[in-house]
């Protein structure tokens, strides 16, 4: 019955049409039957020329009414999904065992909603899903509606933002309202807003008056989540964004209003391995595809990046006219996508040598010292911008960097500056990007993790107070800890390739007749010179800490 | 929104299916054309009628009293004009609405006591044309025959294309001469009346003696018949015979003539 009631309501002019458009059939049908048979027919004949008149007379119409009126400024695109339109299901969503979990507990909540309100208890108000882009958040809300079975309206923050102040609140009135009458009708109602933190960041105060319409608009969202009316439907709302949890608004973060916060962060290794069987089962690919290796190599890789992956496989095996994917064709993709296109630059042999040698200085320190990367590709083949890259990944996922890994990456950084220098005695614009780069971890180390090189007494986070606040002296301190371990870390780079310049001349001719090499390439490499990284790398760690 | 959509657009069917199919039937069918120009004529007009179907023709006969004829007063006229007219357009009606194949339709207004009746031939792919706005007003009032005559010479027949171009080549030679007052005097008040149609002439019947054709009545006689059939010629895309032939009231050869 209140379904028939909100049905009804809701579609009023729908219906009049419907019953207007039977009265008018009938008493033209009435009308033609009482003509003669010749007139009815010339009367029959003309109707599909009038039909077409009134179509285009119509379509005119509706065209400079979309164009010019657009049904007023706050006016809103439908909105709302049924579950059985999504059928997305939680099987459907891979890895993520932990988000699915307290999902699962949201989702029961919602089933049993009648038992809850019975006991006195309340359901979750509001679920904010917080993770790097590309994760799954979109896919989480939308097995949540699956699964519960209710209605879904789905919003992206930046729809609430217009020009004039107040758009914004009456359209999330707009928005709570219809969701009120679908809880009203079925029970609940889940309102998805993406990108929350446009609307959803710490409201400003400002005398100028800038941030009226976020904050008029956040104000509203506050009130509808936890008003004077909200309680009396159940409405939830499943939020999501990427930014820090720091950056919205506390008010919208309590209990009462965004009660579960979700993390989704990004697939480990097992996850991504069955992310990968799930793309790969789409298209049609090659057997011998190792999946685990596709997976080591993809560290902190998100589900849309390992999608993006096989999808740009699949164009490049089609455009070589393949029948299936292999193997060459995923490497291929993969650095396309994170290098970019090559593009062919005419560089003069003394510039592609200095190239060649800069290159090998990254990948001789990277291959040896490096804790936790692995070097993956040298090349010299411009791409996005770059002159040549050295392409490298973790072995596995670590959430943590030790003061040994930081320094290896400056190391490795400086290598190609040294390189250039002991062999040209001159260095050139391409080691901006390293220098730069390396600057910054090592001011990273001293000025926010205490790392400084020789475990001097300063210790704290000296970007958390504003910088005017600090002494110059100790600026002074601690900018000069900072340049301690760039030299520091240059002697020690330049002691061990002056060891190891034979490894470095023999990869940069390398590099320089093929122009790419990738990991088993250049393992080879080092192994048939008698060397290999392990042996090596214990041996040099010892020398040079 | 889906479900009224759907609904909508089968309740929409549904209504013309059945509105089709129960509009196939003619609305005068052929076993009851006469009851039903009867029912027509009498409940619009007050008019009793008789209906013949001969063949592809149907003769529609009305009776109009003399008085509405030779009234000085102008309503007695408009009142036996507006009969004909009746009479003359119930009988259309019916040919169109009816599943009877009809190609030539009559309408013949007999007058009171008197033998003497006005006859209307229309031909009805004229009638649609004109309906189909294929042809103008003016173009479809010069394909209708108008005939006075004598009651008794009157015959019930089929009516073919043929015979119906001839008549109406004489109609309008006769149309004329009783139009205009001044060529009716010049022409000595000579009217033609259609004999019969031959494999190569025409015949025609005048109502003179051989004496009122003079030279010049013959030459204008001849060029009034030439564009007439050089006109209808036109119209119909038709070839009738190119030789016509006049005789007089002693069946005398007045004229003969050839159109092209």
């Amino acid at each position: 019955m209140k379904k028939l009631k909100i049905f009804i309501r809701n579609h009023w002019l729908a219906i009049t049409v419907i019953l207007v458009t039977v009265i008018l059939i009938i008493l033209a049908i009435i009308g033609l039957s009482s003509l003669e048979s010749f007139y009815r027919n010339l009367t029959l004949s003309t109707i599909p020329i009038q039909l077409l008149l009134t179509g285009l007379n119509a379509f005119i119409f509706v065209y400079f009414y979309m164009t010019i009126f657009r049904g007023g400024l706050a006016s809103m695109k439908k909105s709302r999904i049924m579950p059985e339109e999504i059928n997305v299901k939680f099987k459907d969503v891979i890895g993520l065992e932990q988000a699915k979990k307290e999902a699962m507990e949201v989702v029961q909540l919602l089933k049993d909603r009648t038992r809850v309100k019975k006991i006195g208890g309340k359901i979750i108000k509001g679920i904010l899903l917080i993770g790097p882009p590309g994760c799954g958040k979109t896919l989480i809300a939308k097995a949540i509606a699956t699964e519960a079975g209710v209605p879904f309206l789905h919003i992206a923050g930046s729809e609430f933002v217009e020009i004039f102040v107040g758009v914004g609140a009456s359209r999330v009135r707009k928005l709570f309202k219809k969701a009120r009458e679908y809880a009203y009708a079925h029970g609940a109602c889940i309102v998805f807003i993406d990108e929350i933190d446009v609307i959803g960041r710490g409201r400003t105060f400002s005398f100028m008056g800038a941030g009226e319409e976020t904050n008029s608009t956040q104000n509203q969202l506050l009130v509808e989540m936890d008003g004077l009316e909200s309680s009396q439907v159940n409405v939830v709302v499943i939020g999501a964004t990427n930014s820090p949890i720091e950056v919205l608004d506390k008010a919208l973060l309590r209990p009462g209003r965004f009660d579960r916060k979700i993390y989704i962060g990004r697939p480990n290794l097992k996850e991504r391995e069955e992310i990968f069987k799930y793309y790969l089962k789409k298209i049609k690919y090659d057997p011998q595809i190792d999946v685990s290796l596709l997976a080591k190599k993809t560290v902190y890789k998100s589900p849309a990046d390992i999608e993006n992956i096989i999808k740009e496989s699949a164009l490049i095996a089609a455009r070589e006219r393949k029948e299936f994917i292999t193997m060459k064709d995923i490497s291929e993709a993969m650095d396309r996508i994170e290098l970019g296109l090559r593009h062919d630059l005419n560089l003069s042999y003394e510039e592609k040598q200095k190239v060649a040698y800069h290159e090998a200085g990254h990948t001789v320190v990277l291959y040896y010292l490096h804790p936790t990367d692995d070097v993956f590709k040298a090349s010299i083949i411009s791409r996005g911008g770059a002159l040549g890259v050295v392409h490298h990944h973790p072995r596995e996922e670590y959430y943590t960097a030790s003061k040994e890994k930081f320094l290896a990456d400056i190391k490795t950084f400086i290598a190609g500056y040294v390189s250039e220098k002991k062999k040209f005695a001159t260095t050139s614009s391409g080691v901006e990007n390293d220098l730069q780069n390396a600057t910054k971890i090592a001011h990273m180390m001293v000025w926010q993790l205490s790392m400084s090189i020789d475990n001097s007494e300063i210790i704290g986070n000296f970007t958390a107070v504003p910088e005017e606040e600090l002494s110059e002296s100790l600026k002074e301190k601690l900018n000069n800890e900072t340049i301690k371990i760039l030299k520091h870390c240059t002697e020690k780079v330049d002691e061990f390739l002056s060891s190891n310049w034979d490894i470095v001349e023999i990869f940069a001719e390398k590099l320089l007749e093929k122009e790419e090499l990738d990991f088993d390439e250049i393992d080879q490499i080092f192994r048939s010179f008698g060397r290999s990284r392990e042996k090596d790398q214990q041996m040099l760690m010892q020398n040079l800490n | 929104m889906k479900f009224f959509n759907s609904s909508l657009l089968i309740i929409i069917i549904i209504f013309f299916e059945l509105f089709f199919f129960s509009c196939k039937k003619p609305s005068y069918p052929k076993d009851q054309l006469e009851q039903s120009a009867k029912k027509i004529l009498k409940k619009e007009r007050n008019l009793d009628c008789n209906l013949k179907l001969i063949a592809e023709t149907i003769y529609l006969e009305i009776e109009i009293p003399k008085e509405e004829l030779i009234s000085e007063e102008k309503t007695y006229l408009t009142k036996a004009i507006k009969k004909i007219e009746s009479a003359s357009l119930t009988v259309v009606r019916l040919s169109l609405s009816t599943d009877a194949k009809i190609d030539f339709i009559v309408s013949i207004a007999k007058v009171k006591d008197f033998d003497f009746c006005v006859r209307i031939i229309q031909r009805l792919q004229d009638i649609k044309d004109y309906l189909y706005l294929k042809i103008s007003r003016g173009n479809y009032e010069k394909r209708v025959i108008l005939e006075m005559l004598p009651y008794s010479k009157l015959e019930y027949k089929n009516i073919s294309f043929e015979e119906f171009l001839c008549r109406l080549l004489v109609s309008r030679y006769n149309m004329m001469i009783r139009i205009n007052p001044f060529l009716s005097n010049m022409l000595n008040n000579i009217t033609l009346e259609f004999n019969q149609l031959l494999e190569k002439e025409i015949v025609l019947k005048s109502n003179h003696y051989k004496l009122s054709f003079t030279e010049s009545v013959k030459q204008t006689i001849k060029q009034i018949l030439i564009e007439s059939y050089i006109d209808i010629f036109k119209k119909y895309k038709y070839f009738l015979p190119t030789k016509i032939k006049i005789y007089d009231i002693n069946d005398y050869e007045i004229l003969s003539l050839s159109v092209f």
